[in-house]
Formats: structure tokens, C-alpha cells, sequence
């Protein structure tokens, strides 16, 4: 079964058409990396797919979009649960003014883990996964403000992975960071990979080659095409998604 | 080079009167706070200095009893019972304005608040006469000046103010953190409760205090609505006297120059001092990370 699978989906902001009837499927465990130039609509579709994009008043979606072969975009949906499932890393670090493992914590206590071990466990688990775990560890009640912005996107990845999600949506996760820490969430991107369904939007094109087993490209709220990266990269069918490529566009 | 020069010699000007505004400031402070030590000092020192002045309870100037432990346990008590009033509508209303509302609501409510913000002390108390004092009275019984009523009517003084800064406070916390919260999974409650609340607890102390502070301070609102009884405690429905409706009621009787005008100075000095802490420790928790 596909992870993902969107049909017809369209979102306007008011009257301002962001996404024009993208349908789209993810494989489990793959990475499909979203390009496109400014103001494509990478982050709106990232945003249906945890249904963030209520938070914006004047958005209104249309279509059909399933996790799990499940619409997620039917009123009944229990949003706790989709964005358990669905979790999101944001461009600019986010770090709540609490200690390391408060925040890493935050998410399983908002679903009721209270057990203070249990909760140990889970922090240290996630900081592994994350690859911040041996730069914390013996800190964990330090403010995470101390942190830098690769060692804070890192936090958020932990945060993110400690509610055990299925997919993982990135979103420009590593434009705020410096080349080294960029390239550490790179590798923890490729790490991830099988485990979780990871759809990342980039502005870094060797980003999305080096990461992803499938590449998208938007253009004007349009999905112009979607592909094996290898592909795309080489030889992309339509043309506009050649001249994005080969920085004729924007 | 010639205006280098004039720019010069203005600027050292301008460093001279603003230095001296300050001075000024500072200076007055520190005279005002003097004078009222001066006075204590001296009040306390004809009394012998006996800790009976402050625990004590008889006060009648007339007579030469001078006790003002009963102000500083009604005060604290009108205090207390303004804070507890106003908090949880208060932080209703600024919750509300911060999250619950559209913008056009959050702007109304603003103009709102500002507006009753800036109701003068005597209007309200004039209020608390039509309203609170007999409302009292209808309701629990007794002369309806009370405690109660003092506190009641501090509370509704103190509402805008207070809902207005937590408002701001709750206002500053960033989209990115809602959003954060939100995409693992927070229900809006939760959202509000284990984030936004826990991250602005410091604003809110500030914002908290600050009410303290005024409630404290306020005077004529109380003065009308309190009753102004100074033999006994009455009880919370009891008519009672805080420090400052007591430095206002017998100011006329303890003129300056009086051998016991020196207690009205360390009534002052009482409250100064405890908006002064007050104030010191609200600013020192809007240090936020």
C-alpha cells in the first residue's frame, strides 16, 4: 500500500489559487524531495498533509488525500492522532523555552506518557536517533535555548521522532543552518530512509538529488512532474522542470 | 568643521540637561523616600519604638492610640481579594483575544479594554456606591460597605489593565511555537495549557504583580465603597480601612506639624516600600529567555 496518496488536491488562500489538482503517490520508507521556485506551493502541500494549513483562516482545501489509505481531510479525522503519525521539522529551528528533555518529552506527554523511565527511555532513544544524543547527554535539564541552530533543528528532529510518527514532512529543514550542521541533517535524512516516509521540501538542489528517491517539481501551484530523482535529474520529460534544473527559471 | 564644532558644543548641552533630568528625578525619589523615613523615624521613635504600632489594632489619633496593624490586614485582604477576582477573568479575556477571536473582535476588545482602562478611580468608585455597596448588602447582608466591596470594585478597576498586558504577553509568543506544538499532535487546549501559558508564565507574573501593585495603591475607589471602620476586624462583608484610605481619612486631623502626623509618614513608607519590592520583583521576571 502506497503511504500517500493525494487525488485532485487543490488549495486556495482566499481567493488565490496555491495548489492546482496535484495528485501524487509516496512509497513507505522513501523520500520524495519537493522542488519548485518560491511561491510553487511545496509548503502548502506539505501543510495538507498534517492539515497545519487550518491554521491559516483563509485556506480551503479540496480533494482527497489518504494515509494509510485513510482520507485525512474527512471532519471526523482525529488530528491528534494524524499529526502522531504525520510529524513536521520546520525551516527555522524550533525550540520551546524548556529544558532539552522537556522538549523532547513534550510530544509523548501530550499523549498521556506520564511514567518518568518510560519517559527517559524515549528521549534517549529519540536524541540517538536524531544524532544529538552524545552532545546532550549529562545536559538534558539545560535550557535547549543553549543550543545552536544545527544542534536545535536536530532537537526538533528528536522532538518530532519521539511520538513515533510514520512520516516525517521536512520542510526546508536545513536553509537556516550552516553548510556543516546542513549536512548532518542530510545524513540523518538518508538514515531515516525505510523507516520512515520522509517528503522534504528544498531549495537546495544537490540536496535533493543527494537525499531523495523521488523527486517532484512544482511550478505555479502545478505538480509539473514526478519522478525517480536519478531521472529527473538526467533526463526530465518536460521542459520546464529541464529549465528549473539547469537555473533558467525564476 | 565649523558645524562639527557647533554639533559639539550642542550635544554636550543636551548630555548636560538630560543628565540633569534624571538628576532631577532621582533627586526626588530619594527626597520623598527620605522625608517619609525622617517622619517614620521620628513617629516611631516617640512611640519607643514599639512593634505594637504595626500589630496592633487600636488606632483613634484623638485619644493618642496609634495602631495600624488592622490597615495592613485590611489592605492585604482587599489586595487579595481583587487579585482573586480579576485573575481568572482577566486571563479569560486576554486568552480569548489572543487565540479565541478574529481580528476584528481582538481590535474591538482592545479599544475595549483601553477605554475602560482609562476610567478615572472616583467614576468607578461612584459606581461601587450604586452598585457594589447594595448588591452587597442585597446578597450576603451586613451595611454592604465591606471588604468585599473594596475588593470588587479594585477587581473591575483592574480587569483592562491586567487583560490587556497578558494579552500582549500571550500575543508575543510565536506562531512557529504554535505551530510546532500543534504538528505533534497538542489539541488546542493543550496547545494552550503546556505550551503558550507554561512559556508565558513570566509575562504573566510581571503582568500579575503589576495589578498588585495598583490594587495596592489605589485610594479614592476604595475609600468610597470600604466604609471606613477602624475599630476591629468586621470580617471580609465588614466595613474596614487599608493604608491609604486611613492616610486620606485622617490627613485632616494629623496636619503636618502635628506630633502624630509622623504616622501618616510611616503609612506611606509602608506602602512605598512594598510597591518598590513589588515593582523590582515584576520587572525582574520579564527577563524571558
Amino acid at each position: 500500500m502506497v503511504a500517500i496518496a493525494m487525488e485532485r488536491v487543490s488549495v486556495w488562500y482566499g481567493r488565490v489559487k496555491a495548489l492546482n489538482d496535484v495528485s501524487l503517490e509516496v512509497q513507505p520508507g522513501s523520500v520524495l524531495a519537493l522542488i519548485g521556485p518560491s511561491g510553487c506551493g511545496k509548503s502548502t502541500l506539505l501543510r495538507v498533509l498534517n492539515r497545519l494549513i487550518e491554521r491559516t483562516p483563509s485556506a480551503r482545501v479540496a480533494g482527497r488525500v489518504l494515509v494509510d489509505g485513510r482520507d485525512i481531510l474527512a471532519p471526523d479525522v482525529d488530528l491528534a492522532l494524524l499529526r502522531r503519525r504525520v510529524g513536521m521539522i520546520f525551516q527555522r529551528p524550533v525550540s520551546f523555552p524548556f529544558s532539552i528533555f522537556d522538549n523532547v518529552a513534550y510530544g509523548p506527554r501530550l499523549h498521556g506518557m506520564k511514567n518518568p523511565h518510560q519517559l527517559r527511555q524515549v528521549v534517549e532513544a529519540s536524541l540517538k536517533q536524531a544524532a544529538l544524543w552524545d552532545e546532550v547527554r549529562g545536559k538534558l535539564r539545560r535550557p535547549a535555548h543553549g543550543l545552536s541552530g544545527g544542534q536545535q533543528q536536530r532537537l526538533a528532529l528528536a522532538r518530532a521522532l519521539a511520538v513515533n510518527p510514520e512520516i516525517i514532512l521536512m520542510d526546508e529543514p536545513t536553509s537556516a543552518l550552516d553548510p556543516g550542521s546542513a549536512a548532518r541533517i542530510e545524513e540523518l535524512v538518508v538514515q531515516l530512509k525505510g523507516r520512515y516516509t520522509v517528503l522534504i521540501v528544498t531549495h537546495n538542489l544537490q540536496q535533493a538529488a543527494r537525499v531523495s528517491d523521488f523527486t517532484g517539481f512544482l511550478d505555479r501551484g502545478q505538480l509539473i512532474e514526478l519522478g525517480e530523482t536519478s531521472l529527473i535529474f538526467t533526463a526530465p520529460r518536460d521542459r520546464r522542470t529541464e529549465a528549473y534544473l539547469t537555473g533558467q527559471f525564476e | 568643521m565649523e558645524r562639527h564644532a557647533c554639533n559639539g558644543w550642542i550635544e554636550r548641552w543636551q548630555a548636560r540637561l538630560l543628565g540633569a533630568a534624571t538628576l532631577l528625578v532621582a533627586t526626588l525619589v530619594l527626597t520623598i523616600t527620605l522625608i517619609l523615613v525622617v517622619g517614620a523615624a521620628k513617629f516611631l521613635q516617640s512611640r519607643g519604638w514599639r512593634i505594637q504600632v504595626l500589630l496592633g489594632a487600636h488606632w483613634n489619633p484623638l485619644a493618642g492610640h496609634f495602631e495600624i496593624g488592622l490597615f495592613i490586614v485590611d489592605t492585604i485582604i482587599v489586595t487579595a481579594l481583587a487579585m482573586a477576582l480579576t485573575l481568572p477573568f482577566g486571563l479569560g479575556v486576554a486568552v480569548f483575544g489572543a487565540y479565541v477571536a478574529g481580528w476584528r473582535e481582538r481590535a474591538a476588545l482592545r479599544w475595549l479594554l483601553t477605554i475602560f482602562a482609562a476610567v478615572p478611580s472616583v467614576a468607578m468608585g461612584w459606581w461601587g456606591l450604586a452598585v457594589v455597596v447594595p448588591s452587597v448588602r442585597r446578597i450576603f447582608g451586613g451595611p454592604g460597605f465591606s471588604l468585599l466591596a473594596a475588593g470588587a470594585v479594585l477587581a473591575v478597576m483592574l480587569l483592562p489593565t491586567f487583560s490587556l498586558l497578558a494579552l500582549e504577553v500571550l500575543d508575543k509568543v510565536p506562531e512557529d511555537w504554535h505551530q510546532a506544538s500543534l504538528a505533534l499532535g497538542a489539541s488546542e487546549d493543550q496547545n494552550l495549557l503546556q505550551m503558550a501559558l507554561k512559556v508565558s508564565l513570566p509575562g504573566l507574573k510581571t503582568a500579575f504583580l503589576s495589578a498588585v501593585a495598583r490594587a495596592m495603591g489605589e485610594t479614592v475607589a476604595v475609600q468610597m465603597v470600604i466604609g471606613g471602620a477602624v475599630y476591629g476586624f468586621h470580617g471580609v462583608l465588614g466595613p474596614g480601612a487599608t493604608l491609604t484610605t486611613q492616610i486620606l481619612t485622617d490627613m485632616a486631623i494629623l496636619p503636618l506639624g502635628h506630633p502624630a502626623h509622623g504616622v501618616l509618614d510611616l503609612m506611606a513608607l509602608i506602602l512605598l516600600v512594598a510597591l518598590m519590592l513589588l515593582t523590582t520583583w515584576a520587572q525582574r521576571g520579564d527577563d524571558r529567555p
